[in-house]
């Protein structure tokens, strides 16, 4: 006789329990990230009092430091997690309220050269990556997975890609963990470098976006170096975020091809789904800023509104960066995913001081 | 620990919609003249 097991479900969590679960860490988020900003006001105030000659070390160091001690140390607790998590929602709407600051113009002048720098990048490191890969006999979906991973847009780009290739949720956790650990040094490598060269603020930025995996790491990598370079880093990763709908077609396609994933019916609502809409409402607010929508105090506002998210952004990236977590990944990853990225950040760094004669 | 790290990745991708709807909320409140003044 057949007999009935009832599986018990989970309730849904009503929406305000949802949104209750948030607030503790979005606490720890402000309170990092305005620890930064006042370590940085203070040490400059202690330093102009008793004159003293101390390099300025900005927020966006403090908040990033503070969060990979707490992270590395005492770790983050439970009850924070899910606010924690909310950097990305965070970074997207700084991006989309950093339109303000840009004059469409200037979006569609760096944003063309940035799409040409792309286009190449993307080229470039798909093809290199995939023949590293091969040589250290890594699983083709991993392949896929990293080379997605590093010319594109780091762990968006990855989950994307994992859905529409069908790669095992290990490969895909074993790509994060890759380029989660690569962003953290490029972070904190790329300014130095910057600096070390006498690169520009436009330049730097170019190549900040064009070779920093991650968005938030991309955004951090060019406030790092000033305000000026984080506006243009945060234009370049956006093109390059823009593509993310046709290199995943392009890898659907292929494993479709080989019978290893479904087909795709319809691909222009597939490049729909992979869009990332967060491009789209920068671009509004560019439009707006550009039509003269906002008065200069009101435009004052918005940029205020956007350091503000961004400041959010920078205190998650350090308290979600756990390298006990990332070390356990494995290595050979790791180092397929460090020589693509050394390799790309040479040949975008190249690229970016050929531009720089067009861009000026 | 791949469920760790997928699930955060996850829900990065939700954030999309949500952000911009948020931030083109803050523009119309600054536009109205409901945020006057916003310090840095």
């Amino acid at each position: 006789m057949a007999t009935s097991i009832a599986i018990p479900q989970a309730a849904p969590v009503p929406w305000f329990r949802r949104a209750l679960r948030v607030i503790p860490g979005i606490l720890l988020l402000v309170s990092v990230g305005y620890l930064g900003k006042f370590l940085e006001q203070f040490i400059a105030r202690y330093a102009k009092a008793h004159h003293l000659t101390i390099p300025n070390i900005e927020y966006v160091l403090w908040a990033i430091l503070i969060g990979l001690v707490l992270a590395n140390t005492i770790g983050v607790p439970e009850l924070f997690r899910a606010g924690v998590n909310t950097y990305d929602f965070w970074l997207k709407t700084g991006i989309v309220l950093l339109g303000a600051r840009f004059l469409l113009g200037d979006v569609l002048k760096l944003g063309a050269v940035s799409l040409v720098l792309v286009a190449i990048e993307l080229a470039l490191s798909i093809t290199f990556m995939t023949w590293l890969g091969r040589r250290f006999k890594l699983s083709e979906k991993l392949i896929s997975l990293l080379a997605v991973g590093s010319s594109i847009c780091g762990v968006s780009a990855i989950i994307a890609t994992q859905g529409a290739i069908e790669a095992d949720d290990e490969d895909a956790s074993l790509a994060i963990a890759a380029i989660l650990a690569l962003g953290a040094i490029a972070l904190f490598s790329f300014p130095v470098i910057g600096h070390s060269l006498g690169m520009g603020d436009q330049s730097y930025g170019l190549w900040a976006g064009l070779a920093v995996d991650n968005t938030a790491e991309a955004t951090a990598a060019g406030a790092l170096y000033s305000d000026a370079a984080a506006k243009t880093a945060v234009l370049a990763k956006t093109t390059r975020n823009a593509t993310i709908g046709f290199v995943v077609l392009g890898y659907a396609l292929y494993w479709a091809r080989r019978r290893q994933a479904g087909e795709i019916k319809n691909k222009a609502r597939f490049l729909w789904q992979k869009f990332p809409k967060f491009v789209l409402g920068f671009l509004l607010i560019s439009v707006l800023a550009t039509v003269k929508v906002f008065d200069k105090t009101q435009l004052g506002n918005l940029a205020n509104l956007s350091r503000w998210a961004f400041l959010l952004t920078f205190a998650g990236v350090g308290l979600r960066t756990n390298f006990a977590q990332l070390r356990k990944q494995g290595v050979r990853p790791l180092l397929v995913g460090a020589v693509g990225e050394v390799v790309i950040a040479a040949v975008t760094l190249g690229l970016v001081v050929g531009a720089s004669r067009v861009i000026g | 620990m791949a469920n760790n790290f997928i699930s955060r990745a996850r829900l990065k991708a939700s954030f999309d919609t949500l952000a911009v709807f948020t931030a083109l909320v803050l523009a119309t409140l600054v536009k109205i003249g409901a945020l006057k003044r916003i310090p840095w």
